[in-house]
């Protein structure tokens, strides 16, 4: 096992549907309008008055087994030995393969380049010692970013000690998002 | 004595009325306020007051809200300062009392200021 | 490709071109070296909250902004308009020049004109008003900013006693409430709270502020409870641990009925109101009417949780605190209802103890000593002593003033000078402001963006942004008050100017200038003078935010020498100030109208991603609600024919608008709902120009009665499918 691997611990309870999470990656990524490298999912239910209304922050699940690099054919999208999943721009060709492949549809293509883009977990402010612009920015701190590989750090605490559950497990990909419930 | 001065104990005098009317029927609503400049008295009392009247210094703390518009009121009507020594217009000229006093009376301890949003 | 879709090329584009105008203005002496990263503290300006950020910028260009978790209130956080708040320098239709108006009012044609000529010409038509009409016929109407205190001035020492100012529009109804009970307006310790009630405030979605981080840290990490009064299910009520859809325009009847269940069943802090407050018999005796069975009729909230939560309540006080509601005022007893607020927090004896409600703790800020200007001659044409004797004179009130102008009464007003504001979306009844506007001599705005009031305006001054000036210092009051620094992160893109530069230009071609005779930067010198740091303002510039050492503090007050700010000197729970000015002393329930048959009450709420009418042309905001809907429940859009997605023409007394119904379960069946900020008339709001519908086109004029707060839950609409 590598001594770093970056994961995700969502609190969505806690999710205010904000949105200051996808204008902070939309400034940070330079993400065109008309495709959001993270959103809020919403869930509304009920009839007047008994309501129920729901949100969950979603964005690659960075996967310990990501399908989008299996299906890759030049090896543009990779992963790193922290974990995080990249596409080198470079090297994509925009044939999308990954974009089906992806079970979590965190994938989109960019017409103005050509190419497949997505999360990277900031990988360039993490690098330089910062968390996510995501994790950052929130007003209810609701995502919290770390190294699920040190088994004192702040991840482990948090999954020790509460619930969670991970997005369609079944497809084996070992999504590294874990929803605290 | 300038006539500038003879208007302020006018002034004062008719609020000395009000004010025992104040403490016999504890109304409040027709006491007539100072009619100086409250801009002008603030920029005089921080100018020639607050050089003594600030904490630790010689003067002592003073605020408009370390008296009640009353007190305020009584206070202007004796015309006296330091403890009843001297007065009030040897520190500064008449002109600018009375401008003074209308700061000190509108913003003292039981005057109503309403507070505002943002600034 | 949508209009409002900003691509990155395009980004670069805009901001390239900034980058040229950067360099251009700097004349060589700001020279940017390529690769140079500069990480810059100054504070945002997207909404009043003053949230410090921390400016990112490469090769002279501003590439994000980032919370400052210096700051202990905004901590690390930056909502997402705070985030959006770099497009508003590289926004293609920002005003970049000064423009003199070249056809018709309203007609769009400008022509660009150098500073000189826009002060010469505005100082020219200014002095032609006042010498017909005397100072008073100029009118200075203005925003929160942290320059208001300059434009203000001006028109104080030009000899105008017509300073308008926002509270009229915002919050002067919870001031007045809030001072005339305990001589201040506190906060609300939420997040040392451990039961909170929230009614009509929607803390979790239309504001996201420190006081969002307090609640969302005690409510979902130390189980705080939060109980949520709201006719809508928001974003708040759907985290809150009870919510009741209350009827509109009955909160009062619910704190009152709270008010009866305690002071019955002895749960008031006995202690607390024998030492603090005065007038409790009377209270007493008031409240016994008020039974928690007839407020059910009243409010549809049953009797018995009326009586729990009453209960509850009172056993979690002092950590209980009914929060004063950060929303506009909503009927016209609005003032009465707040003082019902203010008195049940009194009693149950929070006041001043952790987890309650507190007195803001102050930090003095030096003042640069201006030469002060005589008062102005004539009284003020809202007639502030006659209508609103208590309120706060020097904000006026808005709506009364606009009646009094439109009546020339007292007398003329004929000049209108605007800061930041946009009173044709900001005023209910958009048509008398507009007749406002018409039946002015002249207009000029000081602005970033062509508002749809600017659209009207004869002459437009551009205002550098919030990240290309420096403002004067501000304290971010409240429990643990700090001092921020707005600096400049970027020369300014265009020829623009702050805000002091344009009053000084003004104020020189009027004769004024000696009282103006300083610059920002002495008067930032004599802000933080006496603050405890060595180098105060180097210190400010490199860390944005001073906050004092020690946190929070509580109980300053609690000491029975203490001299509240009242007449009596106590908290006044009946108040004598009220009853001699005409009003109820006490707080009375009066039930409001109910809407007629075929009717609906509007009701207005925010969105974190729009600031009031001004941020909706921001496209990375604009992304989120391209356009706003008539939120309706299904059985009252049934019942008017309507169906989802139709666009319906909603109507009042005093207008129409036109925008797409959504059906939602979210609502209360007699309630409509319409997002603030669209329907914009501004062709240079390009992304947001005839997107949605105003709701200041519809709602009616109507104001509360002590404080002179519009009131904007007044208007019955009709729904009709078109």
């Amino acid at each position: 096992m590598h001594d770093k691997r970056y994961a995700l611990v969502i609190d969505s309870r806690k999710c205010i549907n904000c949105k200051a999470c996808v204008v902070a990656c939309r400034a940070e990524n330079q993400v065109p309008l008309g495709a959001s490298r993270d959103w809020i999912g919403e869930e509304h239910r009920g009839t007047w008055p008994r309501l129920l209304a729901a949100f969950q922050p979603e964005q690659c699940h960075h996967c310990v087994n990501p399908s989008c690099v299996r299906v890759c054919p030049t090896g543009a999208s990779y992963q790193r030995d922290d974990g995080v999943v990249l596409i080198k721009e470079e090297d994509c060709i925009g044939c999308r393969y990954c974009m089906i492949a992806c079970p979590y549809n965190a994938r989109f293509f960019r017409e103005d380049k050509g190419v497949v883009e997505k999360c990277t977990f900031c990988a360039h402010r993490v690098d330089r010692g910062e968390s996510p612009a995501c994790v950052e920015t929130c007003p209810s701190k609701v995502r919290v970013f770390g190294n699920l590989a040190d088994p004192a750090g702040k991840l482990q605490q948090l999954l020790a000690t509460r619930q969670f559950h991970v997005m369609k497990p079944q497809t084996g990909n070992d999504p590294q998002i874990y929803y605290l419930l | 004595m300038s006539k500038s001065h003879k208007f302020r104990f006018v002034i004062s005098g008719l609020a000395a009325i009000a004010v025992a009317v104040v403490l016999t029927t504890a109304v409040n609503a027709g006491t007539p306020q100072p009619k100086g400049n409250e801009g002008k008295g603030r920029y005089y009392f921080k100018q020639t007051c607050k050089e003594c009247h600030t904490k630790g210094a010689e003067g002592g703390e003073v605020t408009p809200l370390t008296k009640t518009t009353a007190q305020w009121k009584a206070y202007f009507l004796k015309g006296k300062h330091a403890g009843g020594t001297e007065a009030l217009t040897k520190i500064m000229p008449d002109t600018q009392i009375l401008d003074v006093q209308t700061f000190l009376v509108n913003h003292a301890a039981d005057s109503l200021q309403p507070e505002t949003c943002g600034k | 490709m949508p209009v409002s879709s900003l691509d990155r090329r395009r980004f670069i584009q805009i901001a390239g071109a900034g980058a040229v105008a950067a360099t251009q203005i700097g004349c060589g002496r700001h020279q940017i070296a390529l690769g140079q990263r500069r990480e810059i503290p100054t504070t945002c300006e997207l909404c009043p909250n003053k949230c410090s950020v921390i400016a990112v910028v490469e090769d002279g260009l501003i590439r994000k902004l980032n919370p400052n978790p210096e700051n202990p209130k905004s901590r690390g956080m930056l909502c997402a308009r705070g985030n959006a708040g770099l497009l508003q320098v590289y926004d293609p239709n920002r005003l970049k020049r000064p423009l003199i108006r070249a056809g018709a009012r309203g007609e769009g044609k400008w022509r660009e004109v150098s500073w000189d000529e826009a002060f010469d010409y505005t100082a020219q038509r200014l002095s032609a008003v006042k010498e017909k009409y005397g100072p008073q016929g100029v009118l200075w109407s203005s925003t929160e900013a942290f320059a208001e205190v300059f434009f203000k001035n001006l028109g104080m020492a030009f000899g105008s006693p017509n300073i308008v100012r926002h509270p009229t529009l915002c919050l002067a109804s919870v001031n007045l409430a809030y001072s005339m009970t305990f001589g201040t307006v506190p906060s609300f310790d939420l997040l040392n709270a451990n039961y909170v009630i929230m009614a009509g405030a929607n803390r979790f979605e239309a504001l996201i502020t420190p006081d969002t981080m307090d609640l969302i840290e005690s409510t979902m990490n130390r189980k705080t409870r939060l109980v949520c009064l709201d006719p809508r299910f928001t974003v708040t009520a759907s985290r809150a641990d009870e919510w009741y859809p209350v009827k509109p325009g009955t909160d009062m009847a619910f704190i009152l009925a709270m008010l009866h269940v305690i002071i019955s069943e002895g749960r008031h802090d006995k202690e607390f109101v024998a030492n603090y407050c005065q007038g409790f018999e009377q209270l007493a005796e008031l409240v016994k009417q008020y039974t928690p069975e007839w407020a059910e009729k009243e409010t549809e909230i049953p009797a018995a949780d009326i009586v729990r939560i009453a209960r509850e309540f009172s056993d979690a006080a002092p950590r209980a605190v009914f929060y004063a509601g950060r929303r506009s005022s909503t009927y016209q007893n609005d003032f009465q209802m707040r003082r019902a607020q203010a008195i049940l927090n009194a009693v149950v004896g929070n006041w001043d103890r952790e987890g309650g409600m507190v007195p803001n703790a102050k930090i003095a800020l030096g003042e640069y000593m201006f030469l002060p200007w005589d008062d102005p001659q004539a009284p003020r044409v809202d007639e502030m002593e006659k209508n609103f004797p208590l309120a706060a004179k020097g904000d006026g009130a808005y709506l009364k003033l606009r009646e009094n102008v439109l009546a020339g009464s007292p007398y003329p007003v004929k000049a209108w000078m605007i800061l930041k504001q946009d009173p044709l979306n900001a005023l209910p009844e958009q048509a008398k402001t507009m007749r406002m506007i018409e039946q002015m001599d002249f207009i000029a705005a000081i602005d970033i963006q062509m508002s749809d009031t600017t659209w009207y305006a004869d002459v437009v001054f551009p205002e550098s942004t919030y990240l290309e000036r420096l403002d004067p210092i501000e304290v971010l009051s409240g429990i643990w008050p700090v001092v921020v620094l707005r600096q400049p992160v970027v020369k300014p893109v265009y020829d623009t100017k702050p805000c002091l530069d344009i009053v000084q230009g003004l104020a020189r071609r009027l004769g004024l200038q000696q009282y103006f005779d300083y610059t920002i930067e002495q008067w930032n010198d004599a802000a933080v003078k006496e603050l405890p740091l060595e180098m105060p303002l180097e210190y400010l510039k490199k860390h944005g935010v001073y906050t004092p050492p020690g946190g929070p503090k509580y109980g300053a007050t609690l000491n029975p020498e203490h001299r509240f700010v009242t007449k009596s000197g106590k908290i006044e729970l009946y108040s004598e100030r009220l009853q001699e000015a005409g009003h109820d002393p006490l707080p009375v329930y009066q039930p409001p109208l109910g809407p007629p048959e075929g009717r609906f009450r509007l009701v207005l709420g925010r969105k974190a991603y729009y600031t009031h009418a001004n941020s909706t042309s921001n496209p990375w905001l604009l992304d989120f609600a391209p356009e706003n809907h008539l939120s309706i429940n299904p059985a009252a859009a049934a019942s008017v024919g309507v169906a989802d997605g139709d666009m319906v023409e909603v109507s009042s007394s005093v207008g129409a608008v036109r925008l797409r119904a959504r059906l939602t379960q979210e609502i209360r069946p007699d309630c409509v709902y319409m997002l603030h900020g669209f329907g914009k008339q501004s062709p240079w709001l390009k992304r947001a120009y005839h997107r949605g519908g105003s709701d200041a086109a519809i709602l009616e004029t109507a104001w509360d009665k002590v404080s002179g707060n519009a009131a904007m839950h007044e208007t019955f609409v009709k729904i009709r499918k078109v």
